[in-house]
């Protein structure tokens, strides 16, 4: 796929560029600003943005602005969001209830085979969460009495691969349980959540996202969870 | 009253010859204030127009109320109290006058009066024929005129008594002064806080930009290699990766360093600002004169005013050489950085207001002359005490 990559720094974007290089892909661009993004986005759209959070001038999130407006003006380019750190507040940021659209760590780059397979899954308009980010959205909506509290271990292991946005296939070789345990799983939790079934794979890992990216119940009062 | 108001005759002696000289050193103070009226008249003539003679002028009063007691006062009087007190002391001081004068009139008539008794000439002071003033006068006199002494004795007493403590009550700061104080502490203390929170910003701005993208840039290589296989293409990338663990390794060492040089603690301000010197990129030349160790804190701000300056000088103005020089006056440590590079530092950016509340917060001053074009020079006046 062609990708363009904007991240401060040099080393950093030498490297992820040879690395999509060898794997086979075409960087059309690496720059070092966000504006500089939003300018070869604009020129010449790729199939997939990769943004670096911290960018100059502030250093803060200006990789996430520049996702969210790509998201806004382009909505055919998927965009993955990297982080040094793993803030859920991002995640929240970039979860506007369409696909095409991930956040990762960084250091998840060093998984290539995890890496280049979370691109594609973006860029084929899935959906790329962290593990790091996935356990804190889950972490901020477990209460005692809540409805996460309701479900066993395996559910809840079953919950953050489906929150990350792996497949029913990548999940069961992950668990080593078999495809259909793995959905009657996933029907038990949504069951359980009162999450509506999604029709497609995509609206189910979104609606999973919403669920959790959801105030608490208890801070908002009860509401169904958008999907 | 304040202790400071104890009797001045002997009052800190216990034996008979430490009273006679404490009487004798009373009186030489008390002729000394009386000498010191027209520079205290001048002073307050001169008062509002500047404050400079007031002030000069009550150093010389502390110091003679320090010889008169052997301690030295509280703390110098300000502001619109020292004017006060000059004022005070000048009334005093006038009084002091008086009864010396007095004394003095007492003195020669007796002597006058005890050399016509014991002549039988004539006394010309009060007009007294030969033979007028006899043994029988100076008898019925001497009783009066011991009186007067001792009166006189207890006036310069007690001058010097209420001369002590109007200085005691006039030298303490006044609760204006006080509040104001109260609210540059608070200040200082802000700005301390503000500047410990920017060094760790940069801090792990430094670890975040430097040291974890290396890393990360390190693993993909080390993932690179188990995904190829091609024996050229790995050799390739496992020098790579040994170069860029290298890389890494003193990316870390100038992190340890710019977080807190361990030797400042070890070898002392002089040792520091060499290594400092020998990691500045550009040509820098270091003038330390601070005989042997000085406090840790005021060595500290030192060194991060010195190496914030050069890194400022580096970074921001394109320098082409920085000149350090630390020397030690008096009681304060003297740190001035200046660099040829294009000027324009802004006082309010992080670094260098981090090192001013440094600064502040030991009561020093920091003073940036850095005029656009350049060049710079960074001047902090840092206590030692």
């Amino acid at each position: 796929m062609r990708i363009a990559l904007a991240d401060d720094s040099a080393l950093l974007r030498e490297g992820l560029a040879q690395l999509l290089t060898a794997e086979g892909h075409t960087v059309t661009h690496a720059v070092g600003t966000a504006d500089e993004l939003i300018t070869v986005v604009a020129a010449n759209p790729p199939d997939l943005a990769l943004v670096d959070v911290r960018m100059p001038p502030s250093f803060v999130d200006e990789g996430v602005h520049a996702a969210l407006r790509i998201r806004r003006d382009w909505p055919d380019v998927a965009v993955v969001v990297l982080s040094q750190y793993v803030e859920r507040r991002h995640a929240s940021e970039l979860l506007d209830g369409r696909g095409g659209v991930g956040y990762l760590l960084k250091d998840r780059v060093s998984d290539i085979g995890g890496f280049l397979d979370a691109l594609e899954r973006v860029r084929d308009g899935g959906t790329a969460f962290d593990p790091e980010v996935v356990r804190q959205l889950i972490a901020a909506r477990s209460e005692p009495d809540g409805r996460l509290a309701g479900l066993t271990t395996r559910e809840r292991s079953v919950l953050e691969l489906v929150a990350q946005g792996r497949s029913n296939a990548s999940i069961a070789a992950q668990l080593y349980v078999s495809q259909s345990g793995i959905e009657k799983h996933i029907s038990t939790i949504f069951g359980k959540l009162d999450i509506p079934p999604g029709t497609t794979y995509n609206r189910r890992v979104l609606a999973v996202l919403a669920y959790l990216r959801s105030e608490t119940p208890r801070a908002r009062g009860a509401q169904p969870p958008a999907g | 009253m304040s202790p400071d108001g104890v009797a001045v005759l002997g009052g800190r002696g216990h034996s008979a010859a430490e009273a006679v000289l404490g009487a004798v050193r009373s009186l030489a103070g008390s002729v000394m204030g009386v000498a010191l009226v027209p520079a205290l008249l001048l002073a307050l003539i001169a008062a509002p127009v500047s404050r400079a003679p007031a002030a000069t002028v009550s150093r010389w009063q502390a110091r003679r109320l320090a010889w008169i007691e052997g301690v030295p006062p509280s703390a110098q009087p300000s502001g619109g109290r020292l004017v006060g007190l000059l004022a005070i002391e000048a009334l005093l001081g006038l009084l002091a006058a008086c009864v010396l004068a007095l004394v003095v009139a007492g003195v020669v008539v007796a002597v006058e009066t005890v050399l016509g008794a014991a002549t039988g000439r004539a006394v010309t002071i009060f007009g007294a024929d030969p033979g007028a003033v006899t043994w029988a006068t100076v008898a019925r006199y001497a009783l009066p005129g011991a009186l007067l002494v001792f009166l006189a004795a207890s006036g310069l007493v007690g001058i010097a008594r209420l001369d002590r403590s109007a200085w005691a009550t006039l030298a303490r700061p006044g609760v204006g002064e006080l509040t104001q104080e109260v609210s540059r502490l608070h200040t200082t203390l802000d700005d301390v806080i503000a500047a410990v929170d920017a060094e760790r910003r940069r801090i792990e701005r430094d670890i975040h930009d430097g040291v974890q993208q290396r890393v990360v840039a390190l693993s993909i290589i080390l993932a690179r290699v188990e995904r190829t296989g091609d024996p050229a293409v790995r050799a390739d990338l496992q020098r790579r990766a040994r170069a860029e663990a290298q890389q890494i390794l003193d990316e870390l060492r100038g992190v340890a360093w710019r977080t807190y040089p361990a030797m400042l603690v070890r070898d002392g301000l002089a040792a520091a600002l060499e290594v400092l010197r020998d990691r500045t990129p550009v040509p820098a030349s270091l003038r330390v004169s601070v005989p042997g160790r000085t406090n840790h804190a005021a060595e500290a701000a030192a060194y991060f005013v010195a190496s914030e300056a050069v890194t400022n000088a580096i970074k921001h103005a394109d320098a082409s050489q920085v000149h350090i020089d630390v020397a030690r006056l008096g009681a304060d440590l003297v740190v001035t950085v200046r660099d040829d590079g294009k000027g324009g530092a802004d006082p309010g950016g992080l670094g260098l207001s981090g090192i001013a509340s440094r600064v502040a917060a030991r009561g020093g001053r920091l003073s940036i002359d850095s005029p656009r074009g350049g060049p710079t020079t960074i001047k902090a006046v840092i206590p030692c005490e």
